[in-house]
């Protein structure tokens, strides 16, 4: 880290290159009281916006990585566009009970796109189901982190895991890839848009 | 042996995983899988374990357990799964991992700079500005009272009649003296 902190936003686009997390940190901090200012001042409830607001980091992220990326506006502003689109993105997929101010809509000039390929596409659907098996009782997911992952091997897995032998667990591995795709084949029927 | 490896394959249900330990199988193996795999599919010959080429080589329970697991096993292998789609769960897990990490990292900042807000010092001046202000207003609606007269209450209105009665009366009261006066 530098021995000044960045302030402007060019500046702090220099030390992304250098510093990717302290780069981050640093628009973390700045942007996180006027994001949830900005989220909250459009929907009192509903949605959980520190976790939009860390989706739109995550959004940033990526397109700061890439080296075509121009900002043409602030960070802030880049930030809260991003966090409008993915609110609008989910309250289209599940309304809550609030009125949407068209200007939410319409507000912010600048063009920040939240395409399909980006957030609602096919690979939205299989990080979905990777949470839904995160949340089930049995060992599908532990395996995929642990096998994919970490790319421990299966007689290693076998042991942490308590399973009698790596046959078993690359059975259970395949039941879980089976049951896998048949959840991710009825998301993608469900919304044939987002294949 | 040949009972042990036979079933070893057999319990296999990713029909991949079928596929690579099939190589390291010996030719021998193969052969009785082979002849194991007619046998079943002969759907006009039912397999007996005395007619068949497996007798005294294994035992009939091992026979039957063999036939047991193959049927098991051929139910799950209807759902192939392709190494395309086993790709792009692996790197959707990746990406998870990843992002779980990131947002583990986020809400640590977060929960630090909650700690930071909480622990930053109250300056002197705040609560004596935020007293001075709150006294000025105080005294703004202590006032206001006082200064405020309603329009249209019942004691304004009153008043004014009165100022009438008396303006009529000191107005007659000067057109007499005028009268008077030029008499």
């Amino acid at each position: 880290m530098p021995d000044r902190l960045p302030e402007t936003d060019n500046e702090i686009l220099a030390l992304f290159h250098i510093d990717r997390d302290g780069a981050w940190r640093i628009i973390y901090e700045q942007c996180h009281a006027n994001a949830m200012r900005f989220m909250r001042s459009h929907f009192r409830v509903g949605f959980d916006k520190e976790d939009v607001f860390q989706e739109a980091c995550l959004v940033l992220l990526n397109r700061m990585e890439s080296h075509s990326f121009i900002l043409t506006c602030s960070l802030q502003t880049y930030l809260n566009a991003i966090c409008r689109n993915i609110l609008l993105k989910q309250h289209r997929r599940q309304p809550i009970n609030t009125s949407l101010s068209t200007e939410f809509e319409l507000d912010l000039a600048i063009e920040v796109d939240i395409d399909e390929e980006e957030y609602a596409n096919r690979q939205s659907i299989f990080l979905e189901v990777v949470e839904l098996m995160r949340t089930q009782a049995n060992r599908c997911y532990e395996i995929f982190q642990l096998f994919y992952f970490r790319e421990i091997g299966m007689q290693q897995i076998a042991d942490r895991l308590g399973y009698t032998s790596a046959a078993n667990v690359r059975n259970q591995k395949y039941r879980c890839l089976v049951n896998a795709r048949r959840e991710i084949e009825r998301r993608l029927n469900l919304n044939p848009s987002r294949r | 042996m040949i009972y042990q490896e036979m079933f070893g394959y057999l319990t296999i249900e990713d029909p991949r995983e079928r596929d690579k330990v099939w190589q390291s199988l010996s030719p021998q193996v193969q052969d009785y899988l082979n002849v194991f795999f007619n046998m079943l599919g002969d759907i006009d010959n039912p397999p007996y374990y005395e007619n068949s080429k497996f007798y005294r080589l294994i035992t009939k329970e091992e026979f039957e357990s063999l036939i047991k697991v193959f049927y098991s096993t051929q139910q799950s292998q209807a759902d192939v799964i392709d190494a395309a789609f086993e790709e792009e769960f692996k790197q959707a897990i990746i990406a998870y991992e990843k992002k779980s990490a990131m947002k583990a990292k986020m809400n640590q900042w977060r929960a630090e700079m909650a700690k930071e807000e909480e622990s930053t010092p109250v300056q002197m001046q705040e609560p004596i500005f935020y007293n001075k202000k709150r006294m000025v207003d105080q005294d703004d609606i202590a006032e206001n009272p006082r200064n405020y007269i309603p329009q249209n209450s019942g004691s304004s209105s009153g008043k004014f009649t009165g100022g009438c009665l008396i303006a009529i009366v000191a107005g007659i009261l000067i057109l007499l003296a005028l009268y008077w006066g030029s008499k």
